[in-house]
């Protein structure tokens, strides 16, 4: 799958990420955080500190889909 | 042998992709997610009947005719709303792989083997919702089916699309199913056929069934053809049938 061909300088970093990634890292977040709590109610009781698990990896998932430009 | 044409798109591709961009975390995760949501819809399933378990060779046909319709006029279609996905697919994978060279080299390339993860929730979401409405017609484990078997299904692509991507066949191409989804999918990266031939991505079921596969033969050979060039409809393709295999697979 393509990212959109963008002007960069040979060497140079990317100038900006493409707003697919962005939308995408919102919407795997939040798959992500319903998902990990559906898993986590088969196996045991849903606590506060699952829950808050639960946001730690949705947001850390959602946010390297950003920084990877994915 | 590479043009120059796809040599530089390839170049031009790989210098965009983010250096936080990991191959092998992004497989992770859709399998991660797929195989989650798999085993929490098996958790739901409760003594189903037989027709109840129907509703997976149900499902498994349906997103077979699914894959191939959204290929054919989504993917290689511009169409208003959708146009992100016909940049990916038409002018993007095909420019990345044609039938000449088909393979990847390193995991970075996965960045254009398999489709960002955020496509498999919106097909989870699309499944669940299906699963819903048929959990309020007829039955709940009729509805988990679904969604195990769409999820399924899901990775099913994936896993076949790679293989089809992946240089080395020293195994795949012993393997019913893959081999010849293999041929069925490098022959349509030919831009003479993409349009509008090969359009299924696991089974060539509904190629078969709709007439738009470049094989002339029944169901059964469709499915089990392998790499076999014998059947191949003549007069379809602009060069010789047999440049549809690469050269590593078509000689032996
Ligand atoms: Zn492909
Ligand atoms: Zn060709
Ligand atoms: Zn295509």
């Amino acid at each position: 799958m393509a990212i959109t061909i963008r002007d960069t300088k040979p060497g140079a970093a990317p100038i900006k990420r493409n707003i697919a990634s962005l939308v995408g890292g919102v919407v795997i977040a939040v798959g992500c955080f319903i998902l990990c709590l559906l898993v986590a109610s088969e196996l045991t009781a849903v606590t506060w500190p699952v829950v808050l698990g639960a946001a730690v990896m949705a947001l850390a998932v959602g946010a390297w889909i950003r920084v990877a430009d994915l | 042998m590479m043009n120059p044409r796809q040599a530089a798109f390839r170049a031009a591709y790989r210098a965009q992709i983010a250096p936080a961009y990991d191959g092998l975390i992004h497989v992770a995760l859709i399998y991660l997610i797929g195989g989650a949501t798999l085993w929490y819809a098996a958790q739901h399933i409760h003594a189903a009947s037989w027709t109840e378990w129907l509703t997976v060779p149900a499902t498994i046909l349906f997103a077979n005719v699914f894959e191939w319709f959204l290929h054919a006029q989504v993917m290689h279609r511009p169409r208003p709303g959708f146009m992100g996905i016909y940049k990916r697919h038409t002018l993007a994978h095909h420019q990345f792989f044609t039938d000449h060279e088909p393979f990847h080299d390193t995991t970075r390339d996965f960045r254009i083997v398999f489709f960002p993860p955020y496509a498999l929730i919106a097909f989870l979401v699309m499944a669940s919702a299906g699963g819903y409405a048929l959990s309020l017609v007829w039955s709940s484990n009729a509805a988990w089916l679904l969604l195990a078997t769409a999820a399924g299904m899901y990775m099913n692509y994936e896993f076949f699309h790679w293989c089809c991507h992946v240089r080395d066949d020293r195994v795949l191409r012993h393997l019913p199913f893959i081999n010849t989804i293999r041929r069925h999918h490098i022959a349509h990266h030919d831009t003479s056929i993409m349009m509008n031939r090969n359009m299924n991505l696991t089974y060539p079921f509904a190629d078969w069934l709709f007439g738009t596969s470049d094989l002339d033969r029944g169901l059964l050979g469709h499915l089990f053809n392998g790499y076999d060039t014998r059947f191949i409809r003549r007069g379809l393709r602009g060069v010789p049938s047999t440049a549809s295999v690469p050269a590593s697979a078509a000689g032996d």
